[in-house]
């Protein structure tokens, strides 16, 4: 309904426009912006005392698995594209020395930089997001914060994880079902699924690209060996709903659920966080070890328990 | 009635439900999974091989949700186009359809599984209906009728209101595309008890519309003209309003918000059946779940995205209706 | 059928309207016509009368269900004449979900009577005024209420169909029932059995010789006239 649509912008712009006149400034954060989640991941697993705030807070489950410092942060908004945007003069008066975007290298991308750099008047850095180049965002991110030394192991570490990750054994043709309904997909070759294609596993959606809607006769069209989820709501969903499970000779379908906290494994947001799914992939029977001590490297906290993929009986 | 009458009132009935028979039997014969029609035909008596079993069992319910949703709009839509005498009244005219919408957003803001969003979504339109009602009888003005009309568009406003709030307020990662989505509506969410459950409150909304009948043209007459002629003006008005408010809540909550069935559906049974809300009701219901199952068809037409339901019925339904007006105000 | 009786009836709208008290015994088979000002209070009577307003004081006895008809063009229907008509018999369906073939053949009966049988098919709203009265007059013999009640019937009709129209009413009175019409048109109220004339002087109910004499209508519309003030002609 159009007219849905119309006021929930009316809506949008009210609220935002009372956010506007909101927040004190935060304390005891530091002095490096985010200008989205997956750029926030990165500066929490370099030198998490130097962000300023979340663009998006996270869910408090996830910050019951992350330091306490976490829930101090205070929730800035996204400059750019998704989610909430931030409010430009309350970033201001924060006085960052830097602004880090962690993503698509993309003109439209560094179009957006040059626009905000000058429209802040602060320092803004783009670095490449894509998964077989973190290391190289590790130490671009650990030079502009000042800590080349510290970060120097988790950069190494990062490396020999993707290395393993691209000598993984091949996977199942599998569809990732986003969302709680699972039918929403990341197609072929997109951001989404770019950990499992890499590690060898077959993305049955094709046709298209990026994120889009399917049908579950398209899926069943499809027919994957198995389903990839983030989500425990879609599980449960499955469970009720037994014709997800069936594939077209009858036999049942494989469900896998990757953990989502407190950021998931493979996708929200495309960040460091995806060296967790790359870590599994390359060994799923033994990457505890390696799982628990890249969570401790890269949140800063030792899981109490390392959560793992499950194959959902 | 002269012969030729007769026999085209008896046809036109006969017609309307063979092709809406003939529009279920070709989607539930197509699709992705090309299962041929006699492998289809052992599956239903349940001989069929696993592949043609999972056919039925996913396209089964998509064809029961399409059929009630758009019956149940159309014929929502009729009776308020008849109660209200407004060509352009709409199955939102209560504002049900944004309830319903604001009720699923809230259960999908709060990670509620499948069924309960659909059950916030029901609950959600009708209690945005009674609201209207509500405020509608407190004004106890004459007719009655502009009051429902103007507490209806608050009602729908405050509705579309608290969905924009709700907007802000997901998480544009793992919600917000939910909601967006649910909105847009699209017939392959529910399951097949979901579906089979939402036929229960739009058949019985239907039987009341269709028992109403000469009731509602007389209800259009003016509630004077109503009570001389012998009739509980305001009691049947209100059954008329709620069971035209249960069909809408059901179709949103199975479906999401596809518009315009209800507005364009009616239009065109008037051009086949008349006036006569004994006729107009069920005409309207026929046609409505023949274009949902039109658009239902286009919306899976193009790649494996799917079209979401509610702009195609937008895209298709905005034009026909142009249309068809030309057409009608070309004849008077 | 049973005539109508008004006790001490005082009509009117909230407080700041009502009509002197009125004391009426009609019987079966009169018509009465309802004369007066603009905007003295015929219509809210004539909407007392039809319990379709309620009653400041007082009280209507005897009385059958009223039927109501409203001025010519209040009615507006896109469906046919002849379930319009066929709709006087809503009242004896209370629960059947659809008229019976019975209730559509006394609403062709009751067309053809007044000699608009021929306009059984065709939408109400592409009628002429004069043609939608007769219909709806046609409805008034399908209800077959005791008691009819008509607000100004011969309003904006031509001379032909005012003249069928009212012959009509005779004929409703004639099966008998109680008929009270406010009209502007004094010949007619002249050709009725008595009248009721509300005025600023108060309601006064008479013969039609007494009650629209020359001295009586220039009391009651304050003008000087000979013959009927809108279509000149003579009274009787």
């Amino acid at each position: 309904m159009t007219e849905t649509r119309r006021s929930a912008l009316i809506g949008a712009a009210s609220a935002m426009t009372l956010a506007a006149c909101g927040p004190a400034s935060p304390r005891g954060a530091g002095n490096v912006v985010a200008a989205g989640q997956p750029a926030a991941l990165l500066i929490w697993a370099v030198a998490r005392d130097r962000l300023a705030g979340w663009p998006r807070k996270p869910s408090s489950q996830a910050l019951a698995a992350l330091p306490s410092m976490a829930a101090d942060l205070p929730e800035l908004g996204a400059l750019g594209g998704g989610g909430r945007p931030a409010n430009l003069e309350a970033l201001a008066a924060l006085k960052p020395a830097l602004v880090i975007d962690y993503g698509d290298t993309d003109p439209e991308n560094q179009t957006l930089g040059d626009r905000m750099k000058v429209r802040l008047g602060v320092d803004w850095r783009l670095i490449d997001g894509a998964l077989t180049r973190i290391p190289e965002a590790i130490r671009e991110a650990a030079d502009l914060l000042d800590v080349r030394s510290a970060a120097v192991g988790l950069a190494d570490e990062a490396e020999a994880v993707l290395d393993r990750w691209r000598r993984a054994p091949a996977g199942p043709a599998f569809y990732y079902a986003r969302g709680a309904d699972g039918l929403e997909t990341g197609f072929l070759g997109s951001l989404a699924t770019e950990v499992l294609e890499g590690a060898g596993w077959t993305n049955v959606a094709g046709d298209s690209r990026d994120i889009g809607r399917v049908t579950r006769e398209q899926v069943a069209a499809w027919d994957p060996e198995a389903l990839v989820t983030m989500s425990p709501e879609f599980v449960a969903a499955v469970r009720q709903d037994p014709v997800w499970r069936t594939r077209r000779n009858g036999q049942r379908r494989r469900l896998l659920l990757l953990p989502d906290h407190p950021f998931g494994w493979i996708d929200r947001p495309p960040s460091v966080n995806r060296l967790l799914a790359c870590a599994w992939l390359a060994d799923p029977g033994a990457a505890q070890m390696a799982v628990a001590g890249l969570t401790r490297r890269l949140y800063g906290m030792a899981p109490v328990e390392v959560a793992l993929p499950q194959w959902i009986r | 009635m002269d012969p030729v009458t007769r026999v085209r009132a008896a046809l036109l009935p006969a017609g309307l439900v063979l092709l809406v028979f003939a529009g279920a039997l070709t989607v539930l014969a197509t699709g992705p999974l090309g299962v041929a029609p006699d492998a289809l035909l052992a599956a239903v008596i349940g001989q069929g091989s696993p592949e043609a079993e999972l056919a039925l069992a996913l396209r089964g319910p998509r064809l029961l949700a399409a059929l009630t949703c758009g019956a149940a709009l159309a014929g929502a839509g009729a009776g308020f186009q008849i109660l209200f005498r407004n060509p352009l009244a709409a199955p939102d005219l209560l504002g049900v359809s944004s309830g319903a919408g604001l009720g699923a957003a809230l259960a999908l803001l709060l990670g509620a599984g499948a069924a309960l969003v659909q059950g916030a979504a029901f609950v959600g339109g009708l209690a945005a209906g009674g609201l209207a009602v509500a405020c509608a009888t407190l004004t106890r003005s004459g007719d009655g009728r502009l009051a429902l009309i103007l507490c209806g568009v608050v009602a729908g406003a405050l509705a579309s209101a608290g969905l924009g709030l709700v907007v802000i307020a997901a998480d544009p990662w793992s919600q917000l595309p939910s909601i967006t989505y649910w909105l847009l509506g699209s017939f392959t969410r529910a399951t097949l008890t979901e579906a089979v459950g939402a036929l229960i409150p739009v058949g019985l909304g239907a039987a009341v519309l269709i028992w109403l009948g000469f009731r509602l043209d007389i209800l259009s007459l003016g509630d004077e003209q109503a009570r001389s002629l012998g009739l509980p003006a305001r009691p049947l008005r209100l059954l008329a309003l709620a069971a035209a408010a249960l069909m809408t809540s059901s179709a949103v909550a199975v479906a999401g918000v596809v518009g315009w069935i209800g507005l364009l559906a009616p239009h065109a049974a008037r051009l086949i059946v008349g006036e006569r809300a004994g006729r107009l009701i069920p005409a309207s219901m026929a046609l409505g779940a023949l274009f949902a199952l039109v658009i239902d068809r286009l919306a899976t037409a193009f790649g494996p995205a799917e079209i979401p339901v509610g702009l195609l019925s937008a895209a298709v339904g905005a034009p026909a209706f142009l249309i068809l007006f030309v057409a009608t105000s070309r004849r008077s | 059928m049973s005539g109508l009786r008004l006790k001490g009836l005082v009509a009117g709208r909230g407080k700041t309207f009502r009509l002197p008290p009125l004391d009426l015994t009609v019987e079966p088979g009169e018509i009465l016509a309802l004369i007066g000002p603009n905007g003295v209070g015929k219509t809210t009577l004539l909407k007392t009368l039809a319990a379709l307003l309620p009653p400041i004081a007082g009280a209507i006895v005897d009385a059958g269900a009223p039927a109501w008809l409203p001025p010519p063009g209040a009615v507006s229907a896109g469906f046919s004449v002849l379930h319009l008509t066929a709709l006087g018999r809503a009242h004896l369906r209370r629960w059947s979900p659809g008229l019976t073939p019975d209730d559509l053949d006394a609403a062709r009966g009751a067309l053809d009577r007044l000699e608009v049988g021929d306009l059984a098919d065709r939408p109400f709203d592409r009628l002429s005024s004069g043609q939608q009265q007769l219909v709806l007059i046609a409805r008034l013999f399908v209800q077959d209420a005791p008691v009819c009640l008509l607000d100004e019937p011969l309003a904006l009709l031509d001379p032909a169909h005012a003249q069928a129209v009212e012959a009509a009413i005779r004929a409703l009175a004639a099966e008998g029932r109680v008929v009270i019409a406010s009209t502007h048109h004094l010949p007619f109220a002249a050709r009725a059995d008595r009248v009721l004339a509300v005025g600023p002087d108060g309601i006064k109910v008479g013969a039609p010789a007494e009650a629209l004499t020359p001295d009586r209508i220039r009391a009651l519309f304050g003008i000087e006239v000979s013959g009927c003030p809108c279509c000149g002609q003579a009274l009787s």
